[in-house]
């Protein structure tokens, strides 16, 4: 193969998806513009002209991307104006994904994504070749005899009888849970906003419109408004619901020698592949709705491959009762097993989480009783703010093993990071001057993740706490050398 | 009495009174603020970890393990090299510190120490 090649020609169509998916936020302002900017035409050419440009950008960077494999080494020209070279060596060839999204299942082809060791890896993608062709290079970058993709279809038959390796599917009752319970109603609240914005110009104009303002009542009541807030609810709940359903259907987790290989998704099928030195922490979230339920999600972060293009985080499982969490990291990732024995926030800090969970519902509730004319039970609002401090406060705990630290805490969703010290890269300690007067501190440690870092904090602890807690980053933990007075209290949920 | 198109006494009072509260501010913000926080900074490195601690408001105090550390550069401004200063930059694989405004041999000792102790810290892991 030393003649240089182009890809199928749908990864042209691949590249302008991608390309109106990058540009998307363009796309929506101008389409928001548009719509409002009524009997001004100029801004829907300015959308074709755009949609035009962007055709065109995909078509020729397509035109304009070659590769090659030589002598074991991969080959990619790119670039429409600006010419890239990226030059790949097998030895440096640590993951090959081979997945397949909607576009390229349409016509029987695959995208290839090939990933190098180092955090900031540079990866080379070619995002439509047929499988005999995908097949065909993974052979060739086939590096010190490891399992390649391509390969694996055949090689996973034989070695499932050698006990090899796991595999963890998501039964569909559970698929059915996490669908309900998946609270993206933001992201889905978000969009129906956005549609609506589209779709009410139209009806102003249209004979709908008319025959929806004769229907409905003239004065907006109360039950009218509950109504409309009802559907929007709803229907932002089913767009979560099937959203969830589509993103992990068909989600197997094999737990291979050195790697976890996810496989998820009912359209776009998604491969992600973690080999396990490359995971900097493990990551428990018990959504609102979900932890009553008693079930939560497990998150990994990785350096250099995530479920995105620049984080780190896999979900290495959807949903699992939290109870066997710890059973499950046994048999999947033992080296993050842990156990509880917090150090948490003192009782006198109770107050800061309240007044920092319910602060801004104070100063908007101020606003609607000036506004509404001082009725005295509006300041029944604050109750949830209040809860919901108080719940921070109880769920804010850390937890210290000779080489783990377990840091827990709440925004909505409650989480439970695991940190290993020999991938701590920092650890903060924290106090304004209020929480210096009142010996209070935060402690915050960071691990990599993707291609920059991600953080956990847990606020309000004794300062001397963590003053004490901080230098387990550098130093080895003995149990009976440091006093902590209140490690062995435990914590009840887990 | 007019002035910038204000008749009245008591609007003139306000005016004069916030621009007299913006003034000490900026004043403060120029002078003391800068001085207080270069006045708290404190770092110490050794061949374990690299300890930081600064702020005024919000005090931080970090620790860097040295096996941790990536890479260090030490970096200058047109600013800092008109007064002969340099700005040492520690970067993990997760965080970027700084210790700004060190003088030029200071910075160089400093980065040259990380470096070695990095190196070290590697050989131990």
């Amino acid at each position: 193969m030393s003649e240089f090649k182009r890809q199928h020609p749908v990864a042209a169509i691949s590249r302008v998806v991608d390309l109106i998916r990058g540009n998307l936020i363009t796309i929506i302002i101008i389409l928001v513009f548009g719509a409002s900017g009524t009997g001004t035409p100029s801004f829907h050419w300015v959308f074709v002209a755009l949609m035009v440009f962007l055709l065109v950008a995909g078509v020729a960077g397509w035109w304009r991307f070659v590769y090659r494999v030589e002598k074991g080494e991969l080959q990619i020209k790119q670039g429409i104006m600006v010419r890239r070279n990226l030059y790949l060596t097998r030895d440096r060839v640590q993951v090959i994904d081979v997945t397949a999204g909607l576009v390229q299942r349409l016509f029987g082809l695959v995208k290839v994504e090939i990933k190098t060791a180092g955090s900031s890896s540079r990866e080379a993608s070619l995002s439509a070749i047929t499988r005999r062709e995908a097949d065909y290079l993974t052979r060739l970058l086939r590096n010190n005899g490891e399992l390649q993709p391509g390969m694996e279809d055949i090689a996973e038959k034989a070695e499932g009888q050698t006990q090899q390796e796991q595999r963890y599917a998501l039964p569909g009752k559970d698929l059915l849970i996490a669908a309900s319970t998946s609270g993206s109603f933001g992201i889905a609240l978000s969009i129906i906003a956005t549609i609506f914005s589209q779709i009410e110009p139209l009806l102003d104009e249209s004979a709908v419109g008319d025959w929806l303002i004769q229907v409905l009542p003239s004065e907006a009541d109360t039950f009218f408004i509950v109504t409309v807030i009802l559907i929007f609810v709803v229907f932002a709940w089913l767009m979560s619901f099937f959203g969830t359903l589509i993103r992990y259907g068909d989600f197997t987790l094999t737990v291979k020698k050195d790697e976890l290989v996810v496989r998820r998704g009912i359209f776009e099928k998604k491969r992600i592949t973690v080999p396990f030195n490359r995971i900097q922490a493990l990551r428990i979230v018990e959504g609102t709705m979900r932890q009553p339920l008693g079930y939560a999600m497990l998150h990994v972060e990785s350096a250099g491959y995530g479920d995105h293009q620049d984080s780190g985080s896999v979900v290495v499982f959807p949903l699992i009762k939290k109870s066997r969490v710890n059973d499950f990291l046994e048999k999947v990732i033992p080296d993050y097993k842990f156990t509880v024995n917090s150090v948490k926030p003192p009782k006198r800090a109770l107050t800061r989480y309240i007044i920092r969970s319910s602060a801004v519902l104070a100063i908007v509730l101020m606003f609607f009783y000036w506004l509404l004319g001082s009725p005295g039970w509006i300041w029944f609002f604050m109750i949830p703010g209040i809860f919901w401090g108080w719940l921070r406060h109880r769920d804010a705990a850390v937890s210290i093993q000779p080489e783990k630290m377990v840091l827990q805490s709440r925004v909505l969703a409650r989480t439970t990071a695991v940190v290993r010290r020999n991938r701590a890269q920092d650890a903060t300690k924290s106090a304004s001057w209020i929480q210096k007067f009142r010996k209070l501190a935060n402690l915050e440690v960071s691990v990599a993740s993707g291609d920059q870092g991600r953080s956990f904090q847990v606020r309000e602890l004794e300062e001397a706490d963590a003053e004490e807690l901080l230098p387990w980053i550098t130093r080895e933990y003995v149990k009976n050398e440091v006093v902590w007075d209140i490690v062995d209290r435990p914590l009840k949920e887990w | 009495m007019t002035v910038f198109g204000i008749e009245d006494r008591l609007h003139f009072g306000v005016l004069i009174g916030l621009s007299a509260v913006i003034l000490v501010l900026y004043i403060l913000g120029i002078v003391l603020l800068p001085y207080l926080r270069w006045k708290k900074w404190r770092y110490s490195i050794d061949e374990n970890e690299i300890d930081l601690k600064r702020g005024i408001l919000v005090i931080q105090r970090t620790l860097i393990p040295l096996s941790r550390v990536q890479h260090v550069d030490t970096r200058q401004g047109p600013i800092l090299r008109a007064y002969s200063l340099a700005t040492v930059t520690i970067s993990t694989a997760a965080t970027t510190h700084e210790i700004p405004a060190l003088d030029e041999y200071t910075a160089d000792k400093v980065r040259n120490i990380i470096s070695k102790y990095a190196r070290l810290a590697e050989e131990d892991v």
